[in-house]
C-alpha cells in the first residue's frame, strides 16, 4: 500500500495540469471514496478538489508537495461536503441501484452472493465509522504514514495509532471475527 | 518476553513501529506469528474490498420509523393535552374560591373609587400651579368664627389682604351680616 504514495511522491513540483491531472486522480478519488462511502459524491469532491489545485497553480502559489496539498483539500473538502445540510438529506433519500458496485461474472453464483454480501457488510461498517477514525484509515489505506497522517489531519501520533487501530478492529469484525 | 503480543502492537509492527524485542518474539512465537498473517491477510482483504466502489445506501430507518410511528406519537399527545386540560378544569370547579379571590368585590370597587378615584378627579389644586400651603384650621376657630359672624380662612393666599375674601358662601355671610 506504500508503494502508491512513495511512486506519486517523485513527481516534480513544476507538473502541467495534465500531469498533475493523471498522477493523482486516482489517489484524490479513492481517498475521496472512502471518505464519503459514496461513489458520485466522491467524483464530484474529486472535481472540486483538483479545481481549487488549478486554482493554486494560476496564482502561482509555492506548493512544497502537490500529494500532501491534495490530499489535505481532499480531506477537508469531505469533511465540508459531509456537513452540509444538503449531505445529509441527500444521505436519507439515495435508495438508486447501482449496477456496477455488482461483483464480476468470474464467479459462480454462490461466490458472488458470498462477495455481494461481505462487500456490503465491509462498506457498511466503513460508514458507521466516526469521522476521524474514517479519515485516519482512508490516510493509512492511501499509504500514508503515522507521521504523515498526523500532520495532515493535525492530531499527534498517539491519536493516529489509536484511532487507526479501533477502525482497523471495527472493520475486521465485519470480515468475521478473528481476534 | 515471554507474554504474547497484543493487537494493538501487532498492528504497529504492521505499520513498522516497534521494538526488537517485539520484533523477536513476534519472529519465535508461533501463535503471534499466526494473528500477525491473519491481521495481514485481513488487511489484505479489507484494501482490495475497499478498492472497489461503494454499495448505494438504502433509506434511512429514522424516516420509516417516523412513518411507522407517527399516528400512535399523535395520538398519545392528543391524549396528554386532553388529559391536562380535564385536570385544570377539575381543578378550578373543585376550588371555586381559590379562583374568586383573584376578582376584586364590587364593594370592594366602590369603596376604592370613592377613597382614591373621586378626590382625584375632582380635586381643587391645580396641578400646574404653584404650591400652595394648606392649613387646617381647628373647631375652636370656626366657633369662634361663628360667634363674631366671620367665616375662618382655610386657605392662606400669600397676594391676599389680611380680610378673607375666599370663602365658600361670601352672598350669604353678606346677608347674613346684614
Amino acid at each position: 500500500m506504500g508503494n502508491f504514495s512513495k511512486a506519486i511522491a517523485t513527481v516534480d513540483e513544476s507538473t502541467s495540469r495534465e500531469e498533475l491531472y493523471l498522477t493523482h486522480h486516482a489517489h484524490v478519488l479513492r481517498l475521496c471514496r472512502l471518505l464519503l462511502t459514496d461513489r458520485y459524491e466522491a467524483e464530484e469532491t474529486a472535481q472540486e478538489v483538483f479545481l481549487k489545485a488549478v486554482r493554486e497553480q494560476q496564482a502561482q502559489t509555492p506548493v512544497r508537495s502537490w500529494q500532501s496539498w491534495l490530499t489535505r483539500v481532499a480531506v477537508n473538502a469531505c469533511r465540508d461536503r459531509r456537513r452540509s445540510a444538503w449531505w445529509k438529506w441527500w444521505q436519507e433519500k439515495q435508495s438508486e441501484f447501482d449496477a456496477e458496485a455488482l461483483p464480476s461474472h468470474s464467479y459462480t453464483p454462490e461466490e458472488q452472493v458470498l462477495n455481494r454480501e461481505e462487500h456490503d457488510r465491509l462498506w457498511s461498517s466503513v460508514r458507521t465509522l466516526s469521522t476521524r477514525q474514517r479519515e485516519v484509515f482512508a490516510l493509512h489505506f492511501a499509504g500514508w504514514s503515522n507521521q504523515e497522517a498526523a500532520d495532515i489531519l493535525g492530531i499527534t501520533t498517539g491519536s493516529i495509532k489509536r484511532h487507526l487501530f479501533h477502525a482497523i478492529r471495527h472493520l475486521r469484525k465485519a470480515l468475521g471475527d478473528h481476534s | 518476553m515471554t507474554r504474547c503480543l497484543r493487537d494493538y502492537t501487532l498492528l504497529l509492527l504492521y505499520k513498522g513501529d516497534g521494538t526488537d524485542q517485539q520484533w523477536s518474539h513476534l519472529s519465535t512465537c508461533l501463535l503471534c506469528t499466526a494473528r500477525y498473517r491473519q491481521l495481514v491477510h485481513d488487511l489484505e482483504k479489507i484494501g482490495q474490498i475497499l478498492a472497489s466502489n461503494p454499495p448505494p445506501r438504502i433509506a434511512a430507518p429514522q424516516s420509516s420509523l417516523f412513518r411507522q410511528y407517527w399516528f400512535p406519537a399523535v395520538a398519545a399527545l392528543a391524549a396528554t393535552l386532553l388529559l391536562v386540560w380535564g385536570s385544570v378544569h377539575w381543578w378550578s370547579s373543585l376550588h371555586p374560591s381559590r379562583v374568586a379571590k383573584t376578582t376584586a368585590q364590587p364593594e370592594q370597587v366602590s369603596e376604592f373609587l370613592q377613597e382614591s378615584v373621586v378626590p382625584a378627579l375632582f380635586a381643587m389644586t391645580d396641578i400646574n400651579s404653584e404650591p400652595t400651603t394648606l392649613v387646617r384650621v381647628s373647631s375652636s376657630a370656626y366657633v369662634q368664627a361663628a360667634l363674631e359672624g366671620g367665616w375662618p380662612c382655610e386657605r392662606q393666599e400669600p397676594f391676599l389682604t389680611l380680610g378673607c375674601e375666599i370663602h365658600p358662601f361670601p352672598l350669604l355671610l353678606r346677608e347674613q351680616s346684614y
